[in-house]
């Protein structure tokens, strides 16, 4: 029987972050949609633990520092030389920071931008290498966040992280076209993550309430988002790049 | 007041001058720090990072509402470190 144009049967997907919150969704959905998961992240007992949770036994965790850019296409070209092609990438790996402007500094840019965006371009730059890319093409998915679109006190640093994937996504999406890779973007609104309870214990408790509102069809789930880059990663999203996909429970669409 | 206090109190002023953008001496120990203009939710996520990074003290929300002056915030972050 021929495949189910959502199915990720024999895919080969890299998820980044896939120890924890969405990216570790992300993982388990992509399993049981069929895929054979390159799991990465920082923490190898959480990988470890990720992979407990998901169908079939060839998922592969890659406990990597994505931020040590030194070294780092040669650890993932490493992990994932037994496999011979890239299907498609999740980059999920990221720091959330609520910092005033006036107490923002460049070390705290940097430690946002090295994760939410370096990271991701380049093991975008890695898995497209033409030696991964499968012959039907591949897929990127980066998650952006409402914060990108929207603007909230204290996120300058985060918002233009996320704002640069966006940007950044559409100019791949056009130059990776003709080598059949689609590149785009899922945008998250509130999600309650291990990031996000992080983000809560720092806010008072009017902050927390005001961070509730705003959200017609109330709080998301990680599965939200795993299913949005499911959908993307699979073959029913063909003639879909360069695009964002907000998820966001209408969020911006106020 | 032993002299440690002294000192955190000095410190401390020089974190609200630097986050609430104020000139020197505008910030006294016994102001009730609440009524600064400038105060606001994000003032409070700057100041606890501050202390956090500076004094390695994490302050908890709830012990933070019942602090009203500077003096107070020095006196919650000796106690906390056990001196
Ligand atoms: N939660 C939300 O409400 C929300 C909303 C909008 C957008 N987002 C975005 O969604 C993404 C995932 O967020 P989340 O809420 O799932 O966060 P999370 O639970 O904190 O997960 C973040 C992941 O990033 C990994 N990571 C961080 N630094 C890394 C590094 N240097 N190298 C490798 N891996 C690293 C972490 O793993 P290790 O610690 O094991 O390395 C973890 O797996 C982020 O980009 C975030 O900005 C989240």
């Amino acid at each position: 029987m021929e495949n189910h144009s959502f199915s990720l049967k024999n895919k080969n997907i890299v998820i980044t972050g896939a120890s924890s919150g969405i990216g570790r969704q992300c993982a388990v959905e992509c399993a049981f949609g069929g895929a054979r998961v390159i799991l990465i992240a920082r923490n190898r007992q959480n990988l470890i633990a990720a992979m407990d949770d998901m169908p079939g036994d060839r998922h592969i965790a890659l406990p990597v520092d994505l931020t040590e850019f030194d070294g780092l296409a040669a650890s993932i070209r490493e992990g994932i030389a037994g496999i011979e092609k890239v299907h498609g990438l999740v980059h999920a790996a990221g720091l959330q920071m609520t910092c005033a402007l006036n107490q923002m500094n460049i070390d705290r840019y940097r430690s946002l931008f090295d994760i939410n965006v370096f990271a991701g371009l380049e093991i975008a730059r890695i898995v497209t290498h033409r030696k991964f890319i499968p012959q039907d093409g591949s897929s990127l998915v980066f998650i952006s966040s409402t914060m990108a679109a929207a603007g909230r006190p204290g996120l300058t640093g985060y918002s233009a992280t996320k704002g640069a994937l966006l940007s950044a996504a559409r100019s791949m999406a056009m130059e990776l076209a003709s080598k059949k890779v689609r590149v785009n973007c899922v945008s998250p609104g509130l999600i309650m993550t291990q990031m996000m309870q992080d983000v809560f214990s720092t806010l008072t408790p009017e902050q927390v309430s005001q961070r509730r509102q705003g959200y017609a069809l109330g709080l998301g789930r990680p599965r939200d988002i795993a299913d949005a880059c499911v959908f993307l990663l699979s073959d029913a999203a063909r003639w879909i790049t360069g695009a964002n996909i907000p998820v966001d429970g209408g969020y911006t669409a106020q | 007041m032993p002299q440690k206090e002294h000192l955190m109190i000095d410190r401390l002023i020089e974190f609200f001058e630097e986050i609430l953008e104020k000139d020197p001496g505008q910030i006294k120990p016994y102001d009730k720090f609440r009524e600064y203009e400038e105060w606001d939710s994000l003032a409070y996520i700057s100041l606890v990072t501050k202390i956090d990074e500076q004094f390695d003290v994490t302050v908890r929300q709830d012990d933070f509402q019942s602090l009203a002056t500077i003096d107070d915030i020095a006196r919650y972050i000796a106690k906390s470190r056990g001196s």
